[in-house]
């Protein structure tokens, strides 16, 4: 099933010109399921950086407005896309220039793909 | 601060068959919609307009995209920051 889902989701990185990576997580940070590319920075793969966006999510639900659903970051190289998928996390990691809200489309393309693991989650 | 945004797009949407329309900036991201403009559709316009850009003469005006469907037709247009996207019913 990984085997599937990862090729699924290198198709759909394929889709988007300059996305570098695709991660799913638990809301720890905890890499569930990703695929990188040649391109992929290192850093913004690794634990530290993917378990920020989890705490993030969580103070900006405390600002009064509801629940926190997406971050996006823009670095000087490149564009972190991040959504609160509770329990899951997603992360994509693209160039600067690539465009945003192709990225945000994939969410819903990823719909699916979200509910069988949340469903093994769950189970754990 | 989006006012005169507003009112472009208010304006736009009186015009006879016209049932939407989109505004969205270089990075796929909605600037104003007015109508029954699809916001699931902002990356994808930005991205067609890009695409169309392309094929394009780069010295001459950027192309007016036109999508033609059962339902309606869509024109989309690619100006220096912006992306226009107008519905309109058949």
């Amino acid at each position: 099933m990984t085997e599937e889902l990862k090729t699924y989701l290198l198709k759909l990185m394929g889709t988007v010109e300059g996305l570098h990576a695709i991660a799913i997580t638990d809301r720890d940070g905890v890499v569930i399921v990703k695929v990188t590319g040649q391109m992929a920075p290192d850093p913004a793969l690794r634990p530290p950086f993917l378990s920020v966006f989890g705490v993030m999510a969580e103070q900006a639900s405390k600002m009064g407005i509801g629940s926190n659903k997406r971050i996006i970051n823009y670095y000087s190289t490149y564009q972190t896309v991040q959504v609160n998928h509770h329990p899951l996390l997603l992360h994509f990691i693209a160039d600067k220039n690539a465009n945003t809200g192709l990225i945000l489309e994939l969410e819903n393309e990823l719909a699916d793909v979200l509910k069988e693991i949340n469903k093994v989650v769950g189970m754990m | 601060m989006e006012r005169t945004l507003e009112m472009q797009l208010e304006e736009s949407i009186h015009n006879p068959g016209i049932t939407g329309v989109l505004c969205v900036d270089n990075n796929g991201l909605c600037l104003g919609a007015k109508g029954s403009a699809p916001l699931k559709a902002c990356g994808s316009i930005s991205a067609l307009a890009g695409q169309a850009a392309k094929l394009a003469n780069p010295n001459g005006p950027t192309p007016v995209i036109c999508l033609e469907s059962e339902h309606g037709i869509v024109l989309i247009k690619k100006t220096d920051k912006l992306t226009t996207a107008l519905f309109k019913s058949s």
